[in-house]
């Protein structure tokens, strides 16, 4: 059996070549703006306000790039198991004594340039077309907050992943998880809903995780939490995310290999 | 066989393939999803109806979505069901083949067009009428006739959309097109919001396509429940210069693509 740093290394190494020669790449940071835009502008519109005062329509560019950032790593990385599989090298790689979790694990290293990219260009487009000027009042924080969304959202699609392999119709699953996941962690402006659904948002740690990257951003609070107590429940989240979908996709092969 | 004969063959054939791939309910649903949730948020979210209807001159934000949003997801669905249709007859070499097929390709393409429309109407009708009844009453649920009607000739021009955006993509070579155009008709047609919140330029642009007619003909009718025609007439010219503009496109980039013998290539 290969050695995991062999794996990664070669995962790493060979997916960002296909990612640097798909056209998707390019269309994607080309359409990852205009799609942010596009949601955001959906939700404000019921109180257009949040369009002409600066500090809101930044909070809302960021949720929308955290709709996009969401919807690139869950088809990117959730899809690509079954993807592997159907093209028959998943076969191949597990006769092998290949590690598929740690195959996985690069693909979805291999997209952080990717959806940073996307995330901060959907940001900085949205502000800048709406008429306001793009901010980052913590460089460090926000690119060690994102560091974190990403693994939180790897994570999910990696779990996502290892349901794919036995659902029929995964794309169904993705449409509907792309949305639920950033609606229900804050990317919506919070201080568009009633208190208890606010409280519902305040209760959930993947909505911490975004809450961090909001104000390392933003400067702007908007979860009624101190920042040690976020910091601790965002590591702590994507720290037992990160563990739970490994082993989901252990178990997920083993049943593979033996079925 | 007739003329007649032949385009019922085709719907039957379509609508037959739709039933077998069972995804005509799983789709219907999905819109449901889609349209449900837009009108949660719409419910749940403090609005400022004042100020929307300044920019929009509509009194309710939820009605306006729950009246446009259906027909932007249909003319995704549209562009992302006839797209990927095409491309994989491409890649199966089929598209080549039935270039030598001595048919009507102008009827076969009305053929698909009627059974998508009729299709489409079905799913404004099932996902509309719920939500359009929770916010505007029996009164607004009762427009839905005439908007049907308008909607009927509008998704005509936007099949032809799907068309054309189906054999750009097998021009340009690659599937990521299909993802470009669907991003720019989301946010760039000002279905689910007001086009004035976007700079003047990119309003101009967005009248070129068919899309923002349909939206606004549709909505008239949803608030008003009338077909005005100051606003039909005008629709429908635009709609027939589109309807003329596509097909002359359509035709040539079908002929350089013969010519060239290009079906078959289009990378993921």
């Amino acid at each position: 059996m290969r050695s995991s740093p062999s794996d990664l290394k070669a995962g790493l190494w060979a997916f960002s070549r296909l990612l640097l020669r798909s056209p998707w790449f390019a269309v994607g940071l080309v359409t990852a703006p205009i799609w942010s835009m596009g949601i955001g502008l959906t939700f404000a519109i019921h109180a257009p306000s949040l369009l002409t005062d600066q500090g809101s329509l930044r909070g809302l560019s960021l949720g929308a790039g955290y709709f996009v950032v969401t919807s690139i790593v869950l088809w990117n990385v959730g899809h690509f198991l079954r993807q592997v599989r159907d093209e028959g090298v998943l076969h191949s790689i597990v006769l092998a004594g290949g590690r598929v979790e740690v195959l996985m694990m690069a693909r979805g290293i291999t997209s952080l340039p990717y959806t940073a990219l996307a995330m901060a260009l959907s940001y900085a487009v949205m502000v800048t077309l709406l008429g306001s000027t793009p901010s980052l009042t913590d460089p460090l924080g926000a690119a060690a907050s994102f560091l974190l969304l990403h693994v939180v959202l790897m994570s999910i699609s990696l779990l996502a992943g290892s349901a794919f392999l036995w659902i029929r119709r995964p794309w169904i699953v993705t449409n509907v998880l792309q949305f639920l996941l950033p609606m229900s962690s804050g990317m919506i402006p919070v201080e568009l809903f009633p208190e208890q659904i606010r409280s519902v948002i305040a209760a959930s740690p993947i909505a911490h995780v975004f809450e961090l990257l909001r104000r390392a951003v933003t400067g702007t609070p908007s979860l009624p939490l101190g920042q040690p107590q976020l910091v601790a429940s965002a590591v702590i989240s994507a720290a037992s995310l990160l563990a739970v979908s490994v082993l989901a996709m252990r178990l997920s092969t083993e049943r593979l290999r033996r079925s | 066989m007739g003329s007649v004969e032949k385009f019922l063959v085709v719907v039957e054939s379509d609508l037959k393939e739709l039933w077998r791939s069972g995804e005509l309910l799983l789709m219907a649903a999905l819109l449901a999803f889609f349209q449900g949730l837009f009108f949660l948020i719409g419910n749940l979210v403090r609005r400022e109806e004042e100020l929307f209807a300044k920019i929009s001159g509509y009194s309710d934000s939820v009605l306006y979505q729950m009246a446009g949003v259906p027909v932007l997801l249909l003319s995704l669905v549209m562009v992302s069901a006839v797209g990927e249709y095409v491309i994989e007859l491409g890649r199966r070499g089929a598209l080549e083949h039935i270039q030598t097929i001595p048919v009507d390709a102008k009827l076969v393409l009305g053929a698909h067009s009627a059974t998508i429309t009729l299709i489409s109407l079905l799913y404004y009708l099932v996902v509309t009428v719920p939500f359009v009844y929770f916010r505007g009453g029996p009164q607004a649920v009762s427009h839905l006739l005439p908007a049907l009607l308008v909607l009927a000739v509008g998704l005509v021009p936007l099949f032809l959309f799907a068309a054309l955006v189906a054999i750009l993509t097998l021009l340009v070579r690659t599937e990521a097109f299909i993802e470009l155009v669907s991003a720019a008709v989301y946010t760039f047609t000002g279905i689910a919001y007001p086009l004035t919140v976007f700079p003047q330029i990119v309003v101009a642009l967005a009248q070129l396509l068919p899309h923002p007619h349909v939206a606004e003909s549709v909505r008239l009718a949803v608030f008003y429940g009338v077909l005005e025609p100051a606003r039909f007439l005008p629709m429908l010219a635009v709609l027939a210069g589109y309807a003329v503009f596509s097909t002359v496109l359509y035709s040539r980039i079908e002929r350089t693509l013969r010519r060239g013998g290009r079906y078959e290539v289009v990378t993921e």
